[in-house]
């Protein structure tokens, strides 16, 4: 199967971002945590904002929108950190609101088309077309991947 | 209680896994022996087993077991090379032995005393040794020939009888000619008169006697409660090949150990007197007095301790931690509600559970960094041999002295530490000990020492390695660095002795004439420094020509926790590690010059470069530095001074080997404890900070890299002055 889910069923966590619907497993979620002061690291890659406290962890925060190469926003009482587990590491990403846990059938993913998203089909497994609306799901490893990072700051220096 | 100086939990543990392997194989061994008859492989195999039961608990301290492990070897040796045979007798005897080493080894297991006396045992198994080389057969029957000796003189001098009421009774034990191994029946008599009272000290020594010396003659002198000192004299007797026991002096009760305690607080620093309000018994008085290793870290030896996985102790650690940052946080509510509602009940009942948890939690944390802690020891320990090794190879004579072994550290510290002082005492033993024949002829002692010590100062755990041999000479060290191109001549002249001798830290510097294996190649100093500094420690020397170097050592006790100075810079907190922290200054304006594009300050005739926290840590575009600071031109000189005069800053001077370099920062937050935290790999390295740490209000704070700071300034310059 193209986006690599063995179950019949997946338990998706969805969030909102620049008005699209992602989705990512809820395995993987560890934690949704309200907007919080995030101490800045100097010299840090371009998409890591800082990292902030999660009951005495240090864990790093990743804005999703300068990862995707979005238009920055505002932060709002919506806007929520997403904390995913990366191997041994949490990582927490800026989304600017959670909107609900869906639990769907696999045989409605379909592979991903650079069409339907404003983001750079390699960060995509598939995307489930619901009755009334579109869940992009994310690879998260790909996503938060560290070669990634590079691409992405390479890239962006490339553009400027 | 059963206990092994110098002994770890761990240690135990090892003995213990070790000791019941080699049980079952002796068991195995034995009743093959027994079913299948003589056969040289499993003769070995006995063998081997209590052989290395004998070096395992001798090295334990174990006596007991050493001893009968001792002359269970010495009868299958002779079984190995055919001068005994065997038979059932000694076939029981052999079991036995097996019966009472399983008593001793739970002896280890619990640390408790059985009791089991071996003596009759060992009694058996010597006699078969007797026979054996009388050229008997495996009989065992003879027992009374074997003692006969002894029993011829039975017109033993005692000199006793004159004893009123208790008192110390030093006796004088000789051994027959033809006994075979005096160290045994000597420590047979020790183990049989320490039942009787304690014993004071014995001559030889313990560790002599357990060494399997020749003895002569052996000195005993022990507390006694009885009347007349006779009863001792006949339980020394009662041991085989005993010539003849001698009452030598009777003294009033506790001189004696009294004497001992002075000429060995005297002699040593180290030397443990042992704990007086509770006097050892039995065997162990044997040990403590014999053995000048008494007290030493005690009470990491008990065999009831558990081992613990580094891992859950970190877990624990951190949990903890996060105790005392809402510990914190909650007693900043409590305020804010007392503020609100002062005079009620509820919120004194508040306080006073607030202010109870944050005893706990202060407690909790003590009881946990002290459960991470263990003796220095474990790292010393493997010195003693080292040294022994690298003097004989030079032909040096050396007296190493170890102190403050028992001075506690972090695991983490410890395991960071010993490549570094390896390094330092092969240095002493190589560079700074000199020959015997330079030693004469410089008016000194042959023999030099090398003295390691370590105590505690603060938080900080201080480990010295001092010689007396011949010094830095700041001369030489000048020369090597100006042969190799690290300094100018114009610059070594200017140089004081004391900068000079710290040269010796700088990469490629190796002072000693010749290239040998002891102390490298001139890769050693500054590494050694590097790692401390990594360790957020530092290193210093004081060092007299000719007369010798001391080299300090100072580390954190731990690594995960250190106290840090608080600073903030543009509303953002940073933790600075104390270790690095010279001195901190206020700072004008008008204070500041210009070298090489970079300012600077004076500090009692120095000038020490500054950085602006800014200059590094600020986001693009917002960089506030010091021409931000001074004036719209950038020249201190002649620039606004009027509304730049009312922003007064600190400089916080840090120092690495490197140099020095005042951080500018706009106040000082306090000093406090942080525990270190990692960046983690998802962000990775980032230069100029070390770590994070978590505030007590929740906040992240970010810890500086001082090494890394200092050196990007020092490259700075290097780069100016050249170009």
């Amino acid at each position: 199967m193209e986006h690599g889910f063995d179950a019949e069923e997946i338990q998706l966590v969805v969030f909102e971002l620049a008005g699209e619907s992602y989705g990512v497993e809820i395995s993987r979620v560890q934690d949704i945590n309200r907007m919080q002061e995030i101490t800045e690291i100097p010299h840090a890659p371009e998409s890591v904002v800082g990292v902030i406290n999660l009951r005495g962890r240090v864990i790093p925060v990743v804005d999703l929108r300068t990862r995707f190469g979005l238009p920055p926003a505002e932060h709002t009482k919506s806007t929520r950190i997403v904390v995913v587990q990366m191997g041994e590491e949490p990582i927490g990403m800026i989304v600017d609101a959670v909107s609900q846990v869906l639990r769907i059938p696999t045989k409605i993913i379909e592979p991903p088309s650079p069409v339907l998203s404003g983001v750079d089909s390699r960060y995509l497994r598939g995307i489930a077309k619901l009755e009334d609306e579109l869940v992009i799901l994310l690879d998260l490893d790909y996503v938060l991947s560290k070669d990634e990072q590079e691409f992405i700051s390479e890239a962006m220096a490339e553009s400027v | 209680m059963l206990e092994f100086p110098g002994m770890t939990a761990d240690d135990i543990k090892v003995f213990l896994i070790e000791a019941e392997e080699q049980l079952q194989s002796l068991e195995d061994g034995l009743l093959e022996l027994e079913q299948a008859g003589e056969d040289d492989e499993v003769i070995g195999q006995i063998f081997r087993a209590a052989h290395t039961l004998k070096g395992s608990s001798a090295t334990l301290g174990h006596d007991k077991m050493a001893n009968l492990t001792h002359s269970m070897e010495s009868v299958l040796d002779l079984v190995r090379k055919s001068q005994l045979e065997v038979g059932p007798d000694l076939m029981d005897v052999l079991f036995e032995c097996l019966d009472v080493l399983r008593v001793l080894n739970r002896e280890v297991e619990t640390g408790q005393e059985s009791g089991e006396d071996i003596t009759v045992l060992t009694g058996r198994l010597l006699d078969i040794i007797a026979f054996a080389e009388e050229g008997g057969s495996g009989c065992i029957s003879g027992e009374s020939e074997a003692g006969g000796s002894g029993a011829q003189s039975t017109m033993t001098v005692v000199d006793g009888g004159i004893m009123h009421g208790p008192g110390d009774v030093e006796l004088c034990i000789a051994f027959a000619d033809t006994c075979q191994m005096p160290s045994v029946r000597a420590y047979q008599v020790v183990d049989r008169l320490s039942v009787m009272g304690n014993i004071i000290y014995t001559r030889p020594s313990m560790e002599l006697i357990e060494a399997g010396q020749d003895i002569g003659e052996l000195t005993v002198a022990i507390e006694w409660d009885g009347d007349s000192p006779q009863p001792l004299v006949e339980a020394a007797m009662d041991v085989s090949d005993v010539k003849s026991a001698l009452v030598v002096q009777v003294r009033p009760a506790g001189s004696l150990k009294g004497e001992v305690d002075a000429a060995a607080e005297a002699s040593r620093a180290t030397v443990a007197s042992g704990p007086k309000e509770s006097e050892p018994t039995g065997v162990e008085a044997g040990r403590k007095a014999g053995v000048n290793r008494g007290s030493r870290s005690a009470t990491s030896t008990r065999a009831t301790t558990v081992r613990v996985d580094v891992a859950r102790l970190d877990a624990l650690s951190n949990l903890v931690a996060e105790l005392v940052i809402d510990r914190t946080h909650l007693a900043q509510l409590e305020s804010k509600l007392a503020e609100k509602h002062g005079g009620d009940e509820l919120v004194a009942e508040l306080n006073r559970t607030s202010t109870h948890i944050g005893r706990l939690t202060t407690e909790l944390q003590e009881a946990i960094n002290k459960a991470r802690m263990f003796p220095i020891d474990n790292v010393f320990r493997r010195f003693p041999r080292m040294v022994r090794d690298l003097a004989q190879s030079q032909g040096k004579e050396i007296d190493f002295i170890i102190e403050g072994e028992d001075t506690e550290l972090d695991r983490s510290v410890s395991e960071e530490i010993g490549d570094p002082l390896i390094h330092l005492i092969r240095n002493a033993v190589g560079h700074g000990i000199e020959t015997p024949e330079e030693r004469v002829a410089a008016g000194k002692a042959p023999k030099g020492t090398v003295r390691l010590s370590a105590f505690h100062q603060e938080n900080y755990i201080v480990i010295e390695i001092a010689d007396d041999g011949r010094g830095i000479d700041p001369e030489a060290v000048k020369e090597s660095a100006i042969r190799k191109g690290l300094i100018s001549e114009e610059a070594a002249a200017r140089m004081s002795d004391r900068d000079a001798v710290n040269l010796i830290f700088s990469p490629g510097l190796s002072t000693s004439k010749k290239v040998d294996d002891v102390s490298g190649r001139g890769v050693g100093m500054d590494i050694v420094r590097k790692n401390i500094e990594r360790l957020n420690g530092s290193i210093s020397i004081d060092t007299r020509l000719g007369e010798g170097s001391t080299f300090t050592v100072k580390l954190p006790l731990t690594l995960a926790i250190i106290r840090a100075l608080l600073v903030a810079y543009d509303s953002r907190i940073y933790a600075i590690p104390l270790a690095s922290v010279m001195e901190i200054t206020r700072i004008e304006p008008s204070d500041i010059h210009t070298v090489h594009k970079r300012e600077a300050i004076r500090l009692r005739g120095d000038v020490i470069p500054l950085l602006w926290l800014g200059e590094i840590f600020s986001k693009r575009g917002e960089e506030r530095g010091a021409a931000e600071w001074m004036a719209a031109d950038g020249r201190p000189e002649d620039g606004a001074a009027g509304e730049a005069q009312s922003r007064r800053m600190f400089a916080v001077i840090t120092s690495s080997h490197e140099g020095q370099v005042g951080l500018v920062v706009d106040s000082l937050v306090g000093e406090m404890e942080i525990v270190i935290k990692s960046l983690g790999s998802f962000i990775g390295n980032i230069p100029g900070v070390s770590g994070v740490t978590i505030l007590g209000d929740g906040r992240v704070a970010l810890i500086l890299d001082i090494p890394s700071l200092v050196r990007r300034v020092v490259e700075e310059r290097n780069g100016a002055e050249r170009g």
